[in-house]
């Protein structure tokens, strides 16, 4: 439910204000019913009526968030704005009876931009524009993480029901709601009668109170804690250059360069915590971790064992030994980049886009597995020999190493990708009595190349799922492929 | 303008006093009504599922399977396979199974077992209505962390399960020094302050709640902790075992099992069974009593051996079908050596060793230990009569012979409880008894070779390999095979699970670190030195 008021004011010729308040409710609850049947009394016949044992679970879930805001606008002619907001939300994920804590968070926020080319405008300037912003904002967490409870398993012991705290993470009645701040500045430029454009803009932005589940040992009883922990800071540029070197009736060039740099930083996690490993390779002996001082991401493997005289250390049976676990770089490219041109001659037009990644890490369970079951070049090596005083064989050597010393699997995912060409042919409209606006039909080639690339067997771009970004396993390699795209316009 | 601004402001002044401070109805929306609060939940519940986890995961056996089964019963030759998987017959390491009884996620002792039974303990605490239950929650936790200090030396104990509690999200690796002194401490309190006039624990599933029971399970689990201590600190063992004489188990009615129950598939039915009868793979076909088992059972006529031992129980290796036409006959029971593999070579090949014929020649554990809802034996009275039999010889506490045999009696007689087939006639015993009666001058050797052969037939060898780690009985021969990751000794603990080094890496480096001999397979708990 959303209300909004609002009104322009005029006053005089220059100056226009805009108040606007609003509010707005949203609740949303769920209920999933979970029906599971076994043992079936009919072999064959699949209906939860036919089971034995039949046992049913209830899982809701119920959130409200209260909001109220206002913003004024304020703009001086056509050349200076500037917007001032503030916002309250109270969160009812972060509620525990009994007790009265802060459910809300305020966040207000400002922001100018200022043409000056309205003002000042030189022969070579098309257009200038600078502009700067700040502002807050919150979140809060998922429904019932501030009690501890308890819960019945869907089945009895011969009729006893069987309770559990059903919690898997620790529940915290403290809980605030974090907050996000931004600062950033920017400029929007265009030179040469607008053929050459260049954005900037550069940010500043820590996040603080930040909920997470913050791991723990199983050993504690809980998987993690819910936590209001964590300070992070992303600092960067982004920058766009567009330019058109060629532009002529029969033939234009536009060409575009972006860039952008992000220099991230993990402040601070739970109290005392120097290190949360957020998620595990299911090879085991791979990792991506959040750690202090180090950007967000890092991913972790395991170094050799060393001895005090800097040997390398073994096990019993003679195997490299596993050290500390030791963070090797930051899963998220901190440099990313694209270059694309796009030429038009009459009808035809031809795209080529090139892109990259750079400075991120990545651990290849595909390598893992390679060495474990002897598919790795790596592991030729005495493959029919013996290791050792216990003369083990190769693939118990090799096995063992790959678990024990799993660093060799962290390899740099930096990449330079022809990403994509295309080819296209836009049909003359006087071919369909203007019926059809546009008729385009372009051949798209896709992963054409590598340009740069440092891993050796895998896809540098090859991490299951966004969670889990720096972990890859049996990735398919990319595939180039090829299409034939019609579209029209009517 | 004038018109205008009077319906604005109170617009707005609606919509914010329609907004704020309406959130009163917070502290139910974020209350799950699925569940229930310390308040309005029985803390019974949480005994039963901690009772029920002692015997193994709700998730398809997970520990059970990898630590109970594919490590213990082979390393201490109870059974004996072939399954490549089960690294513990041949003493190589799979840190993932090694780490199981630790667990992770959801699965496994702290997860399963720990939790519950904190909870239990924490929120019962002080409460008049809950005064036994409380009690019987101590000493099941220490019944509990026990066996966990036992798999790997070290481990989380004073802030094990406590995370709610404590808030504490690392927990720190107790001394198993200073965990032995305080499970000492906890049961002889517990067991103190049960009280048969007070409430009955509606939960319990090992003796319906019956207090007398529990305090004599109470004593006999007191002699086990402080037996444990033999080869490190023999007083503490004395003073114990001379504080519960005449307090301990009395019967095979005093047994604490658990019943087992088909209706909650997995979650419900019996751990061993279930891998037993192939539910996961061909265990069925290729698991077998070892043959140093066997062998022991054969060398003295034990009545026992035609009870618990069956040949030509599974046919094929693809079918999981029990042969009802099984053979229990004494004399064709046959053992499968361990260290024994279907690689082709020779010497390793188990079709190249002389004892071999075919698999279902080899015995397999009865279909009547194996049933799904058959029960998982916790602790027994024949393993309290054993510990007494040896407090006798050691410190003369009473007299050595007179619980030597009662406690083979019972670990003979207690098998009707798995199943009636597996009675075993009280005439058989006497004679069994009599054909082997006690000799002083080797009372250590019987007594822990009989226990060795009762907690095995218990199919607790997890219970198995501690007291033959403490005992050093029966004597084993080491088996031989390539790439083992001991030198081809007899496993001594459990290494650390890896889990902890991102868990709780700094708690986890300094106890990896403590491990006399090392943290893997051949390092030595504290009382096994």
């Amino acid at each position: 439910m959303d209300g909004l008021v609002g009104k322009s004011f005029k006053v005089g010729d220059s100056f226009t204000f805009t108040p606007n308040l609003g509010a707005s409710y949203r609740r949303t609850k769920s209920e999933t019913l979970q029906n599971i049947g076994n043992n079936l009394a009919i072999f064959g016949v699949n209906s939860l009526n036919n089971a034995n044992d039949k046992s049913s679970q209830v899982f809701p879930s119920d959130q409200e968030i209260q909001s109220v805001y206002g913003s004024l606008d304020l703009s001086y002619r056509e050349y200076l704005f500037v917007t001032a907001t503030t916002r309250r939300d109270w969160f009812s994920t972060l509620a525990t009876p009994g007790r009265d804590n802060n459910l809300g968070i305020t966040y207000p926020g400002v922001s100018a931009s200022f043409v000056f080319s309205e003002l000042w405008k030189p022969d070579f300037l098309s257009f200038g524009k600078i502009r700067a912003g700040y502002s807050r904002v919150g979140q809060a967490t998922i429904p019932y993480q501030t009690q501890l409870s308890y819960a019945l398993l869907p089945v009895t012991l011969n009729g006893r029901p069987l309770g559990t705290p059903s919690n898997a993470n620790i529940p915290n009645s403290n809980l605030l709601p974090s907050s996000a701040t931004e600062l950033e500045v920017g400029t929007e430029l265009a030179f040469v009668q607008n053929r050459v454009r260049l954005d900037l803009t550069a940010y500043k932005k820590k996040s603080s109170n930040e909920i997470v589940f913050a791991p723990a040992s199983i050993s504690s009883g809980y998987q993690g804690a819910v936590l209001n922990a964590g300070e992070m800071e992303n600092k960067g540029v982004e920058m766009l250059l567009t330019v058109l070197p060629v532009k002529t009736a029969a033939f234009t060039w536009t060409s575009s360069l972006n860039g952008a740099y992000n220099k991230n930083t993990v402040l601070s996690l739970a109290a005392g915590q120097t290190q949360s490993v957020y998620a595990t390779s299911r090879s085991g002996v791979g990792y991506v971790a959040q750690i202090v001082g180090k950007p967000f991401g890092q991913v972790m493997a395991y170094d050799n064992k060393y001895n005090t005289d800097g040997s390398i250390a073994t096990t019993t049976n003679g195997v490299p030994a596993r050290g500390d676990l030791t963070a090797y770089g930051t899963a998220f490219h901190p440099l990313t980049g694209g270059w694309s041109n796009d030429f038009t001659m009459g009808h035809f037009n031809l795209g080529v886009l090139i892109d990259g990644k750079f400075g991120g890490k990545i651990f290849s369970a595909t390598d893992y597995y390679a060495t474990v079951f002897g598919l790795r070049k790596e592991t030729l090596v005495n493959r029919e020999g013996t290791f050792g005083t216990d003369k083990i064989d190769a693939a118990t050597y090799y096995g063992t190493l790959a678990n024990n010393v799993s660093k060799d699997f962290v390899q740099d995912a930096s990449f330079i990708k022809l990403r994509q060409v295309t080819l296209g042919y836009s049909f003359p409209t006087a071919m369909f009595n203007n019926h059809i606006q546009r008729l385009t039909l372009s051949l798209v080639a896709r992963n054409l190349a590598f340009l740069m690339r440092k891993t050796d067997n895998i896809d540098p771009e090859g991490s299951y799922n966004a969670f889990s970004q720096g972990l890859e396993l049996g990735g398919v390699p990319p595939s180039k492929t090829y299409g034939l795209n019609l579209s029209a316009k009517f | 303008m004038k018109r205008i601004f009077p319906t604005y402001t109170l617009l707005s002044a609606a919509i914010l006093a329609v907004a704020s401070g309406c959130t009163k109805s917070f502290d139910d929306i974020n209350t799950n009504p699925s569940t229930y609060s310390q308040a309005n939940f029985d803390a019974n519940y949480l005994l039963t599922t901690a009772q029920l986890g002692y015997t193994g995961s709700a998730d398809f056996a997970y520990e059970t399977w990898r630590a109970n089964l594919i490590y213990s019963s082979t390393m201490i030759q109870g059974l004996s396979t072939v399954v490549s998987y089960w690294a513990g017959d041949k003493y190589l390491l799979n840190e993932s199974y090694t780490a199981a009884y630790w667990g992770i996620n959801t699965d496994g002792a702290y997860a399963e077992q720990v939790k519950p039974i904190t909870d239990l303990v924490q929120s019962t605490d002080g409460k008049v209505k809950y005064k036994n239950l409380h009690q019987v929650g101590r000493i099941m936790r220490a019944l509990i962390m026990e066996r966990i200090t036992d798999l790997y030396g070290d481990v989380p104990y004073s802030q094990a399960g406590m995370g709610y509690y404590t808030g504490v999200i690392t927990p720190k690796y107790d001394k198993q020094q200073d965990i032995y002194t305080d499970l000492l401490k906890e049961v002889s309190e517990a067991t103190a302050a049960l009280d048969p006039t007070a409430d009955i624990p509606s939960g319990d599933v090992f003796y319906k709640g019956n207090i007398q029971q529990w305090q004599r399970f109470g004593n006999s689990l007191l002699l086990r902790i402080a037996m444990r201590l033999t080869k490190v600190d023999p007083a503490t063992a004395q003073k114990y075992a001379t504080q519960v004489q005449g307090k301990t188990m009395q019967s095979d009615a005093d047994n604490a099992f658990v019943l087992h129950d088909v209706s909650g598939a997995r979650v419900t039915q019996n751990r061993n069974s279930q891998i037993l009868l192939g539910d996961g793979g061909q265990e069925n076909y290729y698991v077998k009593w070892s043959k140093t088992f066997i062998d022991f059972l054969k060398s003295t006529n034990d009545p026992r051996l035609s009870k618990i031992a069956v040949t030509q129980l599974y046919l094929k290796d693809v079918s999981k079908d029990q042969n009802p036409g099984a053979i229990a006959t004494a004399a064709v029971q046959k053992g499968m050596p361990n260290g024994k593999d279907l690689s082709g070579r020779a010497g390793f090949d188990i079709s190249t060793d002389p004892t071999y014929t075919s698999f279902p020649d080899y015995s397999s554990p009865s279909p009547g230990m194996i049933k799904r809802n058959g029960p998982t034996f916790i602790f027994t009275y024949g393993e309290s009569e054993l510990l007494l039999a040896e407090a006798a010889q050691r410190w003369g506490l009473g007299s050595a012979a007179q619980h030597y045999a009662a406690g083979v009696t019972s670990a003979c007689s207690y098998l009707s409880q798995y199943d009636p087939t597996l009675t075993v006639a009280a005439a058989d015993i006497s004679t069994y008894l009599t054909a082997n009666p006690y000799n002083a001058s080797q009372g250590l050797q019987q007594i822990n070779s009989q226990y060795w052969a009762l907690t095995n037939t218990m199919l607790d060898f997890y219970e198995s390999w501690s007291n033959w780690r403490r005992s050093g009985y029966p004597t084993l021969t080491p088996v031989v095979y390539p790439n083992n990751a001991t030198n081809g000794q007899i496993p001594r603990r459990f290494p650390y699970p890896i889990s902890e080094t991102t868990t709780n890496p700094d708690n986890y480096k300094a106890a990896s670190a403590a491990v006399p001999g090392g943290d893997n397979l051949t390092g030595r708990v504290y009382w096994d030195k």
